[in-house]
């Protein structure tokens, strides 16, 4: 005799069915909420860490000198005193040090972009012999210690009558940021698919054509990361520029560290504060206007297809 | 054995080369103008040959691995 489950049998058995389904699925949602509150906190975490330093050199930077070693939150006596006395041309050079800055990080990025774009294209493109041996000794130009060429450079300028110049700043941070600009854009190039390059060619471009109208539109994410990167480099630097300029060629790093107070041998903590904060700005305007190009220039290149 | 690996393989060796002779190169011309200056330079030749040295092996290397690889594949074909 055989039994036959009847649509009873079925109906008593789906409850407890869909109550487990359901369990599990109220179990993986408190889960993924668990997870998400874990995942809040700890960015949180690392975004803190991160800033404090930032806030902590904004409020300094608001507080009054006799009030500076306060330790609260907020300034309880907030002032803009700091952020005058910085660009009081009379104690500090801060605002020609800052258009110095420009300058010369605008120069430097732009040649080096220009440089390290036809550099890196022929190194991914064309096929010569010698293209491992050129990367590897651009990786160990880059890895060459800039202190140890600081003697070297102060003798060769000075030699040349250019110690204190833009170019004596100029030429060292081209060479600093070319194997940045060289590297990442090389890696750029590599993966991105040759067909683009060929279909150009097939209709009708030159290589420069094809370079300039196809491949420089679709690299422009690592070009606006490497510049960004360039350009920071260049306007953070300052061990070279501390040897190398002077009162007039000075950049804003020398010329924070030149900071002087209003009393003698008195350490102006926070009209260094104030112009660091003041300095942090264009940097921040420039990742903020750049942000999405910059994460599609980072990412690009680092997933083989 | 893929093109593409015999030339990932070369352009790491070249890449090691690259690195090496260039240290190699600074310290010579270092060497150069030490000895030029009439200053002690015994560290830096001798820091001049270990680099030389290392990328001399590691070009050696290079040709070692690559003369295998294509041995290897021309057996293969000798197989079919």
């Amino acid at each position: 005799m055989t039994t036959v489950a009847g649509p009873t049998t079925a109906a008593a058995e789906r409850p407890v069915f869909d109550d487990r389904a359901a369990s599990r699925v109220r179990a993986r949602r408190r889960r993924a909420a668990g997870s998400s509150v874990r995942t809040g906190i700890q960015a949180a975490l690392i975004v803190i860490w991160c800033l404090l330093p930032a806030y902590w050199m904004l409020i300094t930077g608001f507080r009054r000198s006799d009030t500076v070693y306060e330790t609260t939150l907020l300034p309880t006596t907030p002032t803009f005193d700091n952020f005058i006395q910085a660009f009081n041309p009379a104690r500090n050079q801060l605002g020609r040090a800052l258009l110095n800055s420009f300058g010369i990080g605008v120069l430097v990025t732009v040649i080096a972009l220009v440089v390290g774009v036809s550099a890196a294209y022929a190194i991914a493109r064309l096929n010569f012999p010698g293209k491992g041996l050129i990367m590897g000794a651009v990786l160990g130009a880059s890895m060459f210690p800039g202190v140890a060429l600081l003697t070297p450079l102060f003798s060769l300028f000075t030699q040349l009558n250019w110690q204190g110049s833009y170019q004596s700043l100029i030429i060292p941070y081209i060479a600093g940021a070319l194997p940045l600009t060289v590297w990442t854009l090389n890696s750029f190039f590599r993966e991105m698919p040759w067909e683009l390059e060929e279909a150009a060619r097939i209709d009708g471009c030159t290589a420069a054509q094809a370079f300039r109208i196809v491949i420089l539109p679709l690299a422009a994410p690592a070009v606006f990361t490497t510049a960004i990167l360039a350009f920071i480099g260049s306007w953070n630097e300052y061990l070279l520029a501390s040897v190398l300029s002077n009162t007039q060629t000075q950049t804003v790093t020398v010329a924070i560290g030149n900071f002087v107070g209003s009393q003698p041998r008195e350490i102006p903590y926070a009209t260094t504060m104030a112009a660091g904060s003041v300095v942090t700005i264009p940097l921040i305007i420039l990742v903020l206007i750049f942000q999405r190009r910059i994460v599609a220039g980072l990412t690009a290149g680092g997933v083989k297809g | 054995m893929d093109g593409r690996r015999r030339r990932s393989i070369k352009e790491g060796f070249d890449l090691g080369v690259g690195f090496f002779g260039f240290f190699t190169a600074a310290f010579c011309v270092i060497t150069l103008v030490y000895e030029i200056l009439r200053q002690d330079a015994l560290g830096w030749a001798l820091g001049t040959l270990v680099l030389g040295l290392v990328t001399a092996a590691i070009w050696w290397s290079r040709q070692a691995v690559l003369r295998r690889m294509d041995r290897a594949v021309s057996e293969i074909e000798q197989d079919r």
